[in-house]
């Protein structure tokens, strides 16, 4: 039996849909407190002074500022190399708050409505100040300056350049020039962030919502200088992550901070006002793209001049890291050498930026595959033809991409067949031309895309680890329990593992316990970041299974060799029994106790840098392609979407159920960042879209019929050849729904250059567009 | 940036109206949720208020100011004001001309706000503004009627009427 690529239901599932969960809010201590956190409403204010007497007076066990978080804490730092500038910061406010909402004191009482009326009656006294909230205006001469110590807002220039861009435009028959615009927003889970915090006078225990407790562990230890060993952090079910939960908040440091202060168990729980100006936002850049093509839609090169909004500085730890993802990732499957990148990273006075699934690179393939839409009009070739020209061949494989990226395997032009199939792409065209006729706007879009998973050589970073751990133990009974530093927020990490880990050891995956998220039961992890947990986590978890064969097959012949009479054979659950309870044999006498442990790394297959420094900064590539069909409404501008066709090679697909979730999931989110959801901003730096009521989600109604093909290319470096795949229909899906968007709007001439698609965006083009032709 | 217009008129003459418009126990009467008003320097105000509509309701502290007086004509308000909800600042210029037999107030300025009242209410806040900006207007109405009634030197009349141009 091979359990490996079957179709089974997520063993986290039954738990979950039945209520019977156990998330953050859902621990209750005794004599626990409740916090609640004033934040600031400006965007851009010095703090003169805090007022907390009337809150204190009032039943408050205690208010904390600032000024407390300096004396008592470490600020958190950003560190990565490719900054210029230093930024570091405590978890609440100490004399200058930077965008609306930042925290500026945490008030503790005994419930959480009490905490929040008793912050009512603290008095900030702000001296506002101008606030920028665009990078034109931040970087604006004169602008007022976010960190004063700084010469201007900028935090850094990012860039990567190779071959002769000024050449291929020269040389060109085609030069396209366009400014593509992401739109910031950024994901909502479920269950928002949340922390409870406790300390028994020796050990200080943490309950978080996150995908990485092992590093949080390690960030709270450094942050209130605590011994790291005396810390331990769960993260039980956490509804949703989606990156945004990979990133290190104010309230990490915060909330235990309070719980050792008032040595009381703690409690925070993000509220969801809270969450849309206190959780990291993402996705706003300005691309101005130039594509050089020949005549015949070959690519000669690409320029990105990138402006990216990080809002009041990146969060760490991740916060900068889509610039560099993205830009790395720019080539996607196309054959291109000549590549000129630069990204200017800017602080504005708006939420910090973080990670969302997609990181980076759902940005910088809206804006290549929008341009070469663009270019295939200009051309008169078809999107699919001129894709088709571009595209990596198997003939091309192995292949290095001009930033040095490592495909050993990919789809790639059998992704965009398959999804051309898929989607009846040349009977749609008819169906198209027919409906054009009748006055009806109906369009197609096409995106591909690749996704770096398992980041690697991210020398970039020196608080980074790119390797999992895993230990496999088996109990008396035959049974086996698998400890992994992976952490899931519904990814279904407990039923993939269980099905690498039978069929490793033989075993039924019934038989399998997964144990994640907790820093005293694994003792270290990764957690769940850059869609590697099947992939790293996986590939640590057959090191573990084969160091256990490899225990087992000694025992086997220690058994043969001791009673050489009555040799035989033994199941795995006789072996595991004889190690711990055979006295009579001993066969685990000398041994260590029967377990089996692996870390994989990338030490295997990490690649030199070439002669130009550039270095594979991922385990693995997956790939794949999209389409979208889609009807505009000339009145109303309302876009309707009819179907989804994805096609996606992520190596050996180890259960296509949780893979067609991870897809799903992600299409929903990228019908969301194409057609709905936006962070606006006022221009003194006040959010106006803060509640669902502005801020639209997509609900069930809104996602049309999808179809999925899968194929698969092994990995063959990887332990399994399993390659990532959970961030890939977030990178393509809002390209290929502006690209069917354009292409609905093609008769009027006018381009989609800006997401998302709302209605009122789309009118305006449609009116364009009529004024345009009668003009 | 919400732009504040419209006009008001009075059944009453020009000089009730103003003394109305600067007497602080009036101003502090028609405030709509104004729990307290002290003359901290002629016409600067401390304010406490508590404003309450749907998710933006909470008690603000601020200030009043008037500034730019010009008596039996004309004066610019300043309020600002912050609280759990967020902060509001508004400038307000507001004109008395006759009309006669009573007064036409117009007023015209503009209205910032930040935190929650921008991020969540800044669909209603159009709406808050308008109403709020009524009812000081028909409970100054009142006060210059009720003063009306102690001087005795005009009949009581019915009331003023309110006229709006909502460009919020």
């Amino acid at each position: 039996m091979t359990w490996v690529g079957k179709r089974m239901l997520q063993r986290e599932d039954r738990k979950l849909v039945k209520g019977q969960g156990t998330y953050v809010d859902d621990i209750h201590l005794p004599g626990m407190l409740h916090l609640a956190i004033l934040r600031s409403p400006y965007a851009h204010a010095m703090i003169n002074s805090i007022d907390a007497s009337a809150a204190l007076e009032s039943g408050c066990k205690a208010v904390f500022t600032g000024a407390d978080l300096a004396a008592g804490t470490e600020p958190f730092t950003l560190r990565f190399t490719g900054c210029q500038r230093p930024l570091s910061y405590y978890a609440l406010a100490t004399d200058r708050v930077r965008y609306a909402g930042e925290a500026v004191a945490a008030v503790v009482a005994p419930d959480r409505y009490q905490a929040e009326a008793l912050s009512d009656l603290i008095f900030v006294d702000y001296d506002p100040l101008e606030a920028v909230a665009s990078p034109e205006a931040a970087l604006a001469p004169g602008a007022p300056r976010l960190y004063p110590e700084w010469p201007d807002n900028l935090l850094l220039h990012h860039r990567v350049g190779f071959g002769d861009m000024e050449g291929a435009i020269r040389e060109g028959d085609l030069v396209v020039r366009e400014t593509i615009r992401s739109q910031r927003h950024t994901a909502h889970p479920m269950e928002t962030r949340g922390l409870v915090a406790s300390y028994d006078g020796e050990v200080l225990t943490i309950w978080c919502s996150h995908q990485m407790p092992h590093m949080l562990r390690t960030v709270i230890a450094e942050g209130l200088r605590f011994p790291e060993n005396r810390i331990r952090v769960i993260a039980p079910n956490v509804g949703g992550g989606f990156g945004v939960k990979y990133n290190f908040y104010p309230e990490d440091v915060l909330v235990p901070f309070v719980a050792l202060q008032l040595r009381r168990p703690v409690k925070w729980i993000e509220d969801r006002r809270e969450h849309f100006v206190a959780t990291a936002h993402a996705r706003e850049q300005e691309i101005a793209i130039t594509l050089a093509l020949r005549g015949d839609g070959t690519l000669l090169g690409v320029r990105t001049e990138a402006r990216i909004d990080l809002g009041a500085g990146a969060i760490q730890l991740p916060g900068v890291g889509p610039i560099f993802a993205g830009a790395a990732s720019m080539p996607m499957g196309y054959r291109f050498q000549t590549y000129d990148y630069s990204g200017l990273g800017v602080v504005t006075n708006k939420t910090p930026h973080g990670a969302y699934r997609g990181f980076g690179v759902t940005e910088v393939a809206l804006a290549l595959e929008r341009a070469l839409d663009i270019a295939a009009r200009r051309l008169g070739l078809d999107p699919a033809e001129i894709r088709r020209r571009n595209l990596l061949t198997p003939e091309d494989l192995p292949y290095r991409t001009v930033t040095g990226g490592y495909f050993q395997s990919g789809s790639f032009q059998a992704s965009l067949e398959a999804v051309l199939k898929a989607a009846g792409y040349a009977e749609f065209r008819e169906r198209q031309a027919a409906a054009r006729k009748a006055g009806r706007l109906l369009g197609i879009g096409l995106a591909m895309y690749v996704e770096g998973t398992g980041a690697s050589q991210f020398a970039l970073s020196q608080f980074f680890g790119n390797w999992e751990y895993c230990r496999v133990v088996p109990s008396p009974d035959g049974r086996v329990t698998v400890y992994s530093g992976l952490a899931s927020q519904g990814q279904s990490h407990e039923t993939m593992l269980a099905q690498l880990v039978a069929d490793e050891l033989g075993i039924d995956p019934g038989e399998i316990h997964v144990v994640l998220g907790d820093t005293d039961k694994v003792a270290y992890g990764m957690g769940a970041f850059a869609s590697r947990g099947a992939m790293i986590g996986g590939a640590s978890a057959i090191r573990a299974c084969a160091d256990l064969r490899e225990k087992l097959m000694a025992l086997a012949s220690h058994l043969a060799e001791a009673s050489p009479d009555d040799h035989r054979s033994w199941s795995f659950a006789e072996l595991v029994r004889l190690s711990y309870l055979d006295a009579a044999h001993q066969p685990g006498r000398g041994q260590p106790l029967l377990q089996g442990e692996g870390k994989f790394d990338m030490a295997a297959i990490d690649r030199p840098a070439d002669p130009h420094g550039r270095v594979p900064r991922y385990a693995a590539w997956s790939d794949g392609a999209c389409a979208v069909i889609c009807e505009v409404d000339p009145e109303t501008g309302f876009v309707r979407l009819e179907q989804i066709v994805m096609s996606h090679d992520c190596g050996r697909i180890i259960n296509p159920v949780a893979v067609d979730g991870q897809l799903l999931g992600g299409l929903a989110q990228a019908v969301g960042g194409g057609l709905l959801e936006e962070l606006v901003y006022t221009e003194d730096g006040q959010l106006l879209t803060g509640s669902f009521m502005d801020y639209l989600m997509p609900t069930a109604s809104e996602m049309p019929p999808v179809k999925l093909v899968h194929l698969e290319t092994p990995a063959p470096e990887i332990p399994g050849g399993f390659k990532g795949m959970g961030e890939s229909s977030t990178i393509v899906g809002p390209a290929a729904i502006a690209n069917a968007v354009a292409d609905a709007l093609s008769p009027l001439g006018v381009e989609v250059t800006a997401l998302p698609l709302s209605p009122d965006r789309v009118w305006t083009l449609i009116q364009d567009g009529l004024r345009r032709k009668e003009g | 940036m919400l732009r504040l217009e419209g006009e008001y008129r009075f059944q009453a003459g020009i000089e009730r109206v103003w003394s109305v418009l600067n007497d602080q126990g009036c101003l502090q009467r028609a405030t709509p949720g104004c729990k307290s008003l002290i003359e901290v320097a002629p016409d600067e105000y401390d304010a406490q208020l508590e404003i309450g509509v749907a998710a933006i309701k909470g008690k603000y502290r601020g200030k009043v100011a008037i500034r730019d007086k010009r008596p039996g004509q004309a004066y610019r308000l300043v309020v600002t004001g912050q609280g759990a909800p967020g902060f509001v600042k508004a400038t307000v210029d507001l004109q008395l001309q006759p009309d006669d037999p009573g007064t036409v107030l117009r007023y015209g300025g503009d209205a910032t706000v930040g935190g929650l009242v921008a991020s969540v209410g800044q669909r209603m806040i159009g709406g808050v503004a308008k109403m709020m900006i009524e009812q000081f207007f028909q409970a100054i109405d009142r006060e210059v009627q009720a003063e009306n009634q102690v001087g005795a030197a005009d009949p009581v009349s019915e009331g003023g009427e309110l006229a709006h141009h909502d460009q919020g």
